[in-house]
């Protein structure tokens, strides 16, 4: 035969009936089963006003567990009285609307069949008790006292540190205590004292016998973590952290807040793989944020050398919009910078100007064309500007670009080591400049030629002139002294900085007069490396500013007696689906 | 400081009054509501008509609610000269105009008033209700030389029912009876009307 002992009010505590728990400690405190001044029923009694957002009874004093568990109760109602402020329901009001802690008491056997005697000192033994169902204020707005927040967040981490302080390592409750702490000193933004809390966090969650934290409270914890580490600039740390909150079960939210952190320190520590497969899970994220996640992804396929899969990314971002568009789009234009780079890794093939041409509208395909050779030329790939600005020569040889593509083709020809277009290139840049412009019948004066084209002989001395000097090109640079000595000699040229770079690169040849005064103890021309590619793009784009996750603390400060001496957490009732599956046990 | 002040002004100095029961039920140790039952026992009505009149009685009760029955009685006296009536004829041979009791049957209600237990030994506890009742009927005299008359009967009173077992119970009524009667002139009788009986619910 199987005798099942009734439960206890622990047990009807823990599984969430209040209203069962209230009425059998009422029970055994009218049948004199237990003394109303008792410390284990004064605990309990204080826990049942706790679960229904009363007030408590007085303290216990002493250091046993049931001391502990009633100043915690405290603590807690400190906890609550915040939550309600922020009207976010936490604790018993949690429970109660979640349908995990309920207050029914149990039902009276009908009246009509009853008897009701008033009640008396004097008990017979076939008398129920029956119990007025305890007031429940949880839910209710209580008065707030005027006082700023700041104020009473600084006076309850206080109350928290006094409590922390007075327990010994390794009570159960310690390390809820301390996540508490360092939650309400983030809210003050007092990153170092949260720095140092998450760590003794950590500590005392190690010692045998502490917590346990809920994987909430652990994902909350790896959070401040990660965010005190950060604002320490511990980079290393803070994506330690942020990889351990990765790997705890986390809302939307909070997941994204923390991949937004993780993907931008694991690309900076070189964590590509784990980075991409970061960002994969956010392709479809709509939104500015999506389209931000999308463009990282972008720069991580470059940086993995992943053409196919960078090329459509920046399709998707660039979306063929127009180039003024893109320009005033930092994701748009970095995106774009990342195709051009990535292209400019190999030489040009007619895949190169078909890829261009997918990314924008198709009339704008020399002006994109224009901007991958510029970046070849000034990112250590010449031999490609040659390439393009040949082709771009080829396909608008006369009209307002021309002297850009003139100047692009003499600065790339030097970078590259092709000579032959070097001096093409300058020699006809200089000498269309000077060139008279042709008369035009019904004008009285020819047009002057615009200043780009001055502007764009500065430009390309600036570029040609280190490459040939450091190659010691100087049959290419005489070219290029003598046809700046003949522009210099026919106009004053708009910038005082061409005068200045033809009188160096004149220092620079090896005959003349000059060369020698100017160059005698002089130190060596640097050595020219030839081409390279820098692999960084140099747009930024600026990280949406996420909104810090709500940081709640602890699901609870509450621990209950064990009969042993210690008084372990207690999280709290099951969720109702548990406590439905125990009772059909039951 | 401010924080022990905080955690020391969220303690409540005053002891809190719940965890007591606002009352203490009890199951009835017979329910009534709804059921019949049937009584039977031993009456005596007591007038100042110079007449003995013991009884039976019987009676039926239908329990409307648990504490209200309504009641449908009938009794039946024994009727004898009293000592004193034997007396004044033999010594004047004069003949009283009061009439001798035959039967009587009333009508009316039972109010519960309250529930009480008595406990008689460790173990045996006896539980009762009193009761106020309320009849009205009618008053059937008469003799063998007499013609039966039939007068109109109320009757008010105090009672007891006690619990006996789940179905047995047993009631001792003192009733206060007020009828009219027919003597020389029409006369208001007043009278005592006690009843033991015991009955079966069903």
């Amino acid at each position: 035969m199987l005798f099942l002992a009734p439960p206890t009010v622990a047990e009807l505590v823990r599984a969430g009936d209040a209203g069962g728990a209230y009425a059998l400690l009422a029970e055994r405190i009218d049948e004199a089963k237990t003394e109303r001044g008792a410390r284990d029923t004064r605990f309990w009694a204080d826990l049942l006003r706790y679960l229904r957002c009363e007030a408590l009874g007085p303290k216990l004093a002493g250091d046993d567990a049931l001391a502990e568990g009633r100043a915690l109760l405290d603590a807690e109602l400190l906890r609550l009285a915040r939550q309600r402020r922020e009207e976010r329901p936490s604790g018993p009001e949690a429970w109660i609307a979640g349908g995990r802690l309920s207050w029914k008491l149990p039902a009276a056997p009908a009246s009509a069949k009853m008897i009701r005697w008033p009640v008396e000192d004097e008990r017979w033994s076939d008398e129920t008790p029956v119990l007025p169902a305890p007031e429940v204020k949880c839910g209710r707005a209580a008065p707030v006292e005027p006082k700023k927040e700041s104020e009473r967040l600084s006076a309850e981490a206080e109350a928290m540190r006094t409590l922390r302080l007075a327990l010994p390592p390794g009570t159960p409750t310690r390390v809820a205590l301390l996540l508490d702490e360092a939650v309400l000193r983030a809210r003050l933004a007092d990153w170092p004292e949260v720095w140092v809390l998450v760590r003794l966090t950590d500590e005392e969650a190690k010692r045998p016998g502490a917590g346990p934290l809920a994987p909430s409270e652990q994902a909350e914890l790896a959070l401040l973590a990660g965010l005190a580490a950060e604002r320490d600039g511990r980079d290393g740390a803070a994506l330690e952290q942020w990889d351990r909150a990765a790997a705890l079960p986390l809302s939307k939210e909070v997941a994204l807040f923390v991949d937004v952190r993780r993907q931008r320190l694991l690309v900076a520590a070189g964590r590509l793989r784990e980075a991409r497969a970061l960002l994969d899970r956010y392709n479809g994220a709509p939104g500015d944020l999506g389209r931000y996640l999308r463009y990282r992804n972008a720069l991580v396929r470059f940086q993995t050398n992943d053409e196919g899969a960078l090329l459509a990314m920046a399709r998707q971002l660039l979306g063929k919009r127009r180039a003024a568009d893109n320009a005033a789009d930092p994701i748009a234009r970095a995106s774009e910078e990342l195709v051009y780079l990535q292209l400019a890794r190999h030489p040009m093939t007619p895949e190169t100007v078909e890829v261009v041409e997918s990314l924008g509208p198709p009339d704008e395909l020399l002006l994109r064309m224009e901007a991958l050779g510029t970046i070849a030329v000034e990112r250590g790939r010449p031999a490609l500007g040659v390439q393009v600005f040949q082709w771009l020569m080829a396909r608008q040889p006369a009209g307002y670009t021309r002297p850009i593509y003139l100047s692009r083709l003499a600065a790339a020809g030097a970078g590259a080591d092709d000579l032959k277009v070097f001096q093409e290139s300058f020699q006809a840049l200089v000498e269309e400049t000077l060139a008279p412009p042709p008369k035009e019948k019904g004008r009285r004066a020819a047009r002057k030629k615009p200043i780009e084209w001055d502007r764009q002989i500065l430009l390309a001395t600036r570029d040609s002139v280190e490459p040939l000097v450091a190659r010691k090109r100087f049959a290419a640079l005489k070219v290029m002294v003598d046809e700046l000595q003949k522009y210099l000699r026919a106009k004053k040229p708009p910038w005082p900085e061409l005068t200045e770079l033809y009188r160096l690169a004149s220092t620079q040849l090896p005959t003349g007069p000059r060369a020698y005064a100017e160059t005698v103890g002089s130190e060596h021309a640097p050595v020219w490396l030839g081409e390279v590619t820098l692999d960084r793009p140099r747009q930024s784009v600026p990280e949406p500013t996420l909104i810090l996750p709500r940081l709640e603390g602890p699901e609870t400060l509450v621990c209950l007696p064990d009969g042993r001496g210690r008084c372990e957490r207690w999280l709290g009732p099951p969720a109702k689906a548990k406590r439905e599956r125990r009772a059909d046990a039951r | 400081m401010a924080a022990v002040m905080m955690l020391a002004s969220i303690a409540s100095a005053a002891e809190p009054g719940d965890l007591k029961p606002q009352t203490r039920i009890q199951r009835r140790f017979v329910e009534k509501k709804g059921r019949f039952a049937a009584y039977a026992g031993f009456a005596y009505l007591g007038r100042a008509d110079y007449y003995r009149s013991p009884g039976i009685e019987v009676a039926a009760s239908y329990y409307l609610l648990e504490p209200l029955a309504i009641d449908l009685r009938g009794a039946y006296f024994f009727s004898y000269d009293s000592d004193e009536l034997k007396d004044i004829i033999t010594r004047t041979g004069y003949t009283p105009d009061s009439r001798r009791s035959r039967s009587s049957v009333l009508a009316g209600v039972r109010w519960s008033v309250g529930y009480a237990k008595i406990r008689i030994t460790d173990r045996i506890v006896i539980h009762f209700e009193p009761q106020l009742f309320l009849y009205g009927g009618i008053h059937i005299t008469g003799s063998d030389t007499d013609p039966t008359k039939v007068a109109p009967l109320g009757e008010i009173g105090l009672g007891f029912l006690i619990a006996v077992t789940s179905r047995i119970e047993a009631r001792i009524d003192a009733g206060l009876t007020v009828g009219g009667e027919q003597r020389t002139s029409y006369v208001a009788v007043v009278g005592g009307f006690p009843v033991v009986s015991v009955g079966v619910l069903f």
